[in-house]
């Protein structure tokens, strides 16, 4: 069920008044059950998917956390007697190991078979053809809604919990509901359980601020979906759809509006998951801090999907850096290749391994890939460059804090932003080489005009509708940027203005959005991943 | 005892500098991400401890001596 839809209105409504109306200690029932329904409509046959991800992970979370508390005991007990705790210690991290192993292996698992399957066996097959081998029969399975998003969430819980980190969910439902709350079930942000299950112990009810500032911040979300990212998604569609008859120009044109397009379509749809939220009392986390103003790649990772980004920083990064083994190749680099290369290489290393990951969790496509080593190898090599850059930068006595560095920066983060693109648009990974390929060769500055732009599908009207917008949300960033709270600024303005402020985007959405000629809804993008 | 090796690590790591039990290792840039990420390592096995992510925060780093006193805890469980 999309948000932009009549049917998710009165479920919203009605989920609103059954939260308000129920008592405090019984509230979280009205979320869940919202949340089931949600899931139910738009497949009530996945639901067994969610639901084998709640069970698995509730029960290896029972699993675990009794291992925890019996090591704790018996560490107690060894240090009364004045004993050593680490073999205690390592032989129940091995057993805690096997059960968060077994609910783990289960979830990926499953993601992977309905993710990863299709990809793989067509690359059995292409493989099988160059050696004049047997066609591979192919099937596609039905990706769940948001399998991705609760997967990591489900998974971030076990790892906590094998870190110790918070005792366990003693209540199912409870934590189903962690699992599946609808709000941010389709397209994140990715939660944690100890984050939001405080959260829904204590709905707060009824409050006139929450609920004002929650429509406030869904309704912004839903100017950057319906005003900007569905108007930028005919250019970006045109330019995609057949780029051989364009120049490299008008490309690299198309695939900066796909930029715009992704940004306000997830960062839109994010914006109103958390403004859903909000109007519950129940706050979720931060998932874009204005990525278009990152002065470099590994900056820009830092400032879009950030749920996922510290997901993987958390749990694969973390693990694998301070794991003893990889202790021991660290130093073993350290020892031969020395200097500078040899403290850095280790940590890129495993960077490198993050970036590949973050390319297979969008999909198992080779374009994918592509895209994760593409970001991999430009994050990898300016870690191992920053010394040299640095030393470059002083002999041409250039200030750490040069505007025009800054506008460097951010220029060639951009750039390298938009190339990125290519990777994950394109219908296939050849296709996307072949319009790398096109906007470098053949530019076409030459047969530049207004109506070159102007012949990508969007008239004059939608194109000043476009630009503006953009600006819009450029502007409002830019005030963020330099630390100012925009939303709490409107929150201080007088209410007329406020009431003004509010009008407009409200009639935006519906004049330059529902009600513009021709306008088909689209999905939100990331609902697919 | 924990002290002299943990300050012999520091200064294997870190050749050239003077460390002493309550040297600010972050906060005067004495160690960046990279050197933390190789302590950790070497901590680990020189103390046999599982440093764990949990336990890696500026506090417990942030002198030898805070070293010193986060090993103790591991080891205490």
């Amino acid at each position: 069920m999309s948000f932009v839809s009549l049917r998710f209105l009165a479920l919203l409504a009605a989920s609103l008044a059954l939260c308000f109306l129920l008592p405090k200690k019984v509230r979280w029932i009205a979320l869940l059950a919202a949340s089931v329904i949600f899931y139910a409509m738009a497949g009530a046959e996945l639901l067994v998917y969610l639901a084998s991800a709640t069970l698995s992970t509730f029960l290896a979370g029972l699993v675990i956390d009794r291992l925890n508390r019996r090591r704790a005991a018996a560490a107690a007990d060894a240090k009364a007697k004045g004993l050593q705790v680490t073999e205690i210690n390592t032989a129940f991290t091995r057993k805690k190991r096997a059960a968060a192993a077994a609910a783990l292996l289960l979830n990926f698992g499953i993601l992977a078979a309905l993710k990863y399957l299709d990809p793989f066996l067509g690359a059995v097959e292409y493989v099988s053809r160059i050696f004049g081998g047997v066609d591979i029969p192919r099937f596609t399975l039905a990706l769940p809604l948001g399998i991705s998003f609760y997967t990591f969430q489900s998974a971030s819980y076990v790892i906590d919990l094998l870190r110790e980190k918070y005792p366990a969910s003693r209540n199912i439902l409870k934590y189903a509901l962690f699992v599946s709350y609808f709000p941010q079930i389709t397209q994140g942000p990715i939660g944690r359980y100890d984050r939001l299950s405080p959260q829904f112990e204590n709905l707060p009810g009824f409050n006139a601020d929450a609920l004002r500032n929650g429509i406030q911040l869904a309704v912004w979300g839903l100017f950057k979906k319906i005003v900007i990212a569905d108007r930028a998604a005919v250019i970006a569609d045109n330019v995609f759809a057949g780029y051989d008859g364009y120049g490299g120009v008008i490309i690299l044109f198309g695939v900066f509006v796909y930029g715009i397009q992704l940004y306000c379509d997830f960062s839109g749809g994010i914006d109103m998951a958390r403004g859903i939220s909000e109007m519950f009392g129940v706050e979720l986390a931060e998932n874009f801090r204005r990525p278009y103003l990152a002065t470099s790649l590994a900056d820009y990772w830092r400032r879009w999907h950030i749920t996922l980004g510290e997901w993987m920083r958390e749990y694969v990064f973390y693990s694998i850096t301070f794991s003893r083994r990889f202790g021991r190749f660290s130093k073993k680099l350290r020892t031969n290749l020395g200097g500078r290369a040899g403290k850095v290489l280790p940590t890129a290393l495993v960077t490198f391994v993050v970036f590949f990951l973050i390319g297979l969790w969008h999909g198992g496509s080779s374009k994918y890939i592509a895209f994760g080593l593409w970001n991999g190898v430009i994050i990898t090599f300016s870690q191992l460059m920053a010394a040299p850059y640095a030393a470059v930068r002083a002999r041409l006595k250039i200030s750490d804090s040069s505007k025009l560095l800054y506008a460097f920066r951010l220029l060639r983060t951009l750039l390298l932003v938009t190339l990125g693109r290519y990777f994950t648009r394109a219908d296939n990974l050849s296709l996307a080489l072949g319009m790398l390929s096109q906007t470098f060769a053949h530019p076409g500055v030459s047969a530049l005009s207004a109506s070159s732009f102007l012949s990508l599908g969007l008239g004059g009207w939608d194109m000043g509708v476009l630009a503006l917008g953009s600006a819009v949300v450029t502007i409002a960033g830019v005030y963020e940027e330099r630390n100012h709270d925009l939303r709490a600024a409107i929150c201080r303005a007088r209410p007329v203005l406020q009431i003004a402020i509010m009008l407009a985007i409200i009639l935006a959405v519906v004049f330059l959005g529902f009600y513009r000629s021709g306008y088909i809804p689209s999905e939100f993008i990331y609902k697919a991943f | 005892m924990n002290m002299d090796k943990i300050l012999e690590i520091i200064r294997e790591l870190v050749p050239g500098t003077d460390v002493a039990a309550d040297t600010l290792l972050i906060e005067d840039e004495i160690i960046d991400s990279f050197d933390l990420v190789a302590l950790v390592g070497e901590l680990s096995d020189a103390f046999d401890v599982q440093i764990g992510v949990e336990s890696v925060t500026p506090e417990n780093f942030e002198t030898p001596s805070a070293i010193a006193s986060l090993i103790e805890r591991l080891r205490e469980g």
